[in-house]
């Protein structure tokens, strides 16, 4: 079961990886994450705009980076169901 | 545990960014309690110009090391030089605890680089590698040890010495490169010495405030208009003959023409592209930094030795990263400064040439997460455009501006407050300040010129192809010409104070 608000984002061998409790989703692009989402609210029986906001999990970079910047990016994004 | 920057505070007490800004502070506030007649940095341990042959004749560690303040004349140069250890082992594993480095690893490690450190430093400032044949301070050792030969290289022989013998553990020895890595944090060190270095800045402008404001703005100014003209033409070039697709092309013309590595992940996180293309762009920037290190001081130094402030200025446009454009501008001003003594006697200050590598870099930094945010803004409305609507939080600017660049500019700020509102007390908080600013940074400096050659393993260039190629193309033939041209424009007929003639 997933709810609207946030969910942490990362990305482990060519793949996206979104996380919100015990919710998993592995996908290609970011745009396929959205719309898996989408659909996903949709069957849950959500309506009208939702806002989500993906917190991207730095671990997904290797620990000599980290010393260079420690903020990949937050995305703020609505979906009109 | 997640690494994740959702309130503004998040990373303070977990990322090398904060923990430089917080060492830097710790040290500048050390320093500043001089003000209260308390000496609180006087005992860190500094190197002394020695001779070879008059050492080995009567050898003494009062020859080859002492203590920075004559109110700890007391301590023995070994008593010092252990006490500037446990010192700053305690403070920076208190530091790599809380950024969840492994401790026991970072010790070991830190251990093994400072006293490599405290070797290469020693040796470098044996008087055939450093004493100028000039009168300094009063001194003229190239003349009172009657050396027959020397390279004249000043405090530039203990840079290239420390750097030389970090790339060769990090390139011939890798197992046990890979056993200290924990603690060579190039980055770390670095963005705590430009903290410090802040200190300089502040008595340089009770100094010359007119020179030292000028510096600045011509740095901003030179920054802005350099980067301006950089990204378009590499990302031009990326896209047209190297036939790289927008993401790849947009992450690496940041990461060259902007501050590299931290340049490269913030406009990949900007355009949301897949973490593989910075770390692959961030490996490349790496490498050519080292080269960029190793080829552009000497070169400037020879090709332009009457224009110090230009080629510093110019260094800092050009090399990237934090560590290699300190590094190099540090490298610059020992060579530029030995080489204008050995020449005309005359003896410029030292760390203008080097501040003017960092102002400019300081300025890009500011600017990567302004540039940042404008790219995000353009990549959503025009580039990749979708279905939905998406907002990029003010957030972002905040979490990727440099934490450490605050901390430079605020004790800056505090000396300027101290030469307008408390000139009385100018005197006292020069005593500290002059020690921080002086032992304390370059011992940093001298950290980060060890580590960044251990962290740099020159076999990743293989297999980056056409990458690698771009990179020398535009770093050769767009990036040092027209960060030339511009630093020419902007600093031309800036000349350092002249401390002795």
């Amino acid at each position: 079961m997933i709810t609207p608000g946030e969910f942490i984002l990362s990305f482990q061998q060519g793949a996206w990886i979104c996380k919100q409790d015990a919710f998993r989703c592995y996908t290609e692009s970011l745009d396929e994450l959205d719309e898996i989402l989408l659909q996903k609210f949709k069957q849950a029986g959500y309506k009208g705009k939702i806002e989500i906001k993906y917190l991207f999990d730095f671990d997904a970079f290797p620990v000599w980076m980290r010393q260079y910047m420690p903020h990949y990016f937050n995305r703020k994004i609505t979906l009109t169901i | 545990m997640s690494q994740i920057n959702k309130k503004w505070y998040q990373g303070m007490f977990s990322n090398e960014d904060w923990w430089a800004a917080w060492l830097g502070l710790f040290f500048f506030g050390l320093g500043l309690l001089s003000i209260w007649g308390l000496d609180a940095v006087g005992w860190i341990a500094k190197p002394k110009t020695w001779e070879f042959s008059n050492l080995i004749h009567d050898f003494s560690w009062s020859k080859l090391l002492k203590v920075s303040s004559k109110n700890y004349h007391h301590l023995h140069p070994l008593a010092s030089l252990f006490i500037t250890y446990f010192v700053f082992l305690i403070l920076t594993s208190i530091g790599a605890y809380f950024q969840k480095l492994n401790v026991k690893k970072y010790i070991i490690g830190f251990t093994v680089i400072f006293f490599l450190t405290w070797l290469t430093w020693i040796i470098g400032h044996e008087a055939h590698l450093s004493a100028a044949n000039a009168t300094v301070k009063g001194h003229n050792y190239y003349q009172e040890y009657n050396l027959s030969w020397g390279l004249q290289l000043g405090g530039g022989a203990s840079f290239i010495l420390a750097l030389i013998i970090g790339l060769i553990i990090g390139n011939f020895f890798k197992g046990f490169a890979n056993k200290i890595k924990e603690a060579a944090k190039p980055e770390w060190f670095i963005k705590a010495a430009i903290v410090l270095l802040g200190i300089k800045l502040g008595i340089m402008s009770m100094k010359a405030m007119g020179f030292t404001k000028e510096l600045a703005l011509a740095g901003a100014a030179a920054a802005f208009v350099a980067y301006l003209l950089f990204w378009p033409i590499v990302y031009f070039i990326g896209r047209k003959y190297f036939g790289l697709n927008r993401d790849s092309a947009a992450v690496l013309s940041s990461g060259i023409s902007i501050c590299g590595v931290s340049a490269s992940i913030a406009t990949a996180g900007a355009i949301k592209a897949k973490p593989v293309i910075p770390i692959a762009v961030s490996t490349l920037i790496l490498v050519f930094a080292m080269f960029e290190l190793i080829v552009l001081p000497p070169l400037y130094t020879n090709l332009a030795p009457n224009q110090p402030i230009v080629n510093g200025a110019a260094m800092g446009m050009t090399v990237k990263t934090d560590g290699a454009d300190a590094a190099a501008g540090a490298i610059l001003d020992q060579l530029m400064i030995s080489k204008h003594l050995k020449k005309t006697g005359e003896h410029w200050e030292e760390d203008w040439i080097l501040s003017a590598a960092i102002l400019t870099k300081v300025w890009i930094d500011i600017f990567i997460g302004i540039w940042s945010f404008i790219l995000a803004y353009v990549w959503i409305k025009k580039v990749d455009r979708g279905n939905i609507k998406e907002k990029i939080p003010l957030s972002e600017i905040w979490f990727r501006l440099p934490k450490f660049v605050m901390a430079y500019i605020l004790v800056w700020l505090i000396y300027l407050g101290i030469m307008y509102f408390f000139p009385d007390i100018i005197g006292a908080a020069k005593s500290g300040a002059h020690i921080a600013q002086g032992p304390y940074r370059k011992l940093l400096f001298m950290l980060t010129f060890l580590s960044i050659g251990i962290i740099t393993d020159f076999s990743k260039l293989k297999g980056m192809g056409k990458l690698a190629i771009l990179y020398a193309v535009a770093l050769f033939a767009v990036i040092a010409p027209i960060a030339y041209f511009v630093a020419y424009l902007f600093h031309h007929g800036m000349m350092p104070p002249v401390v002795a003639k």
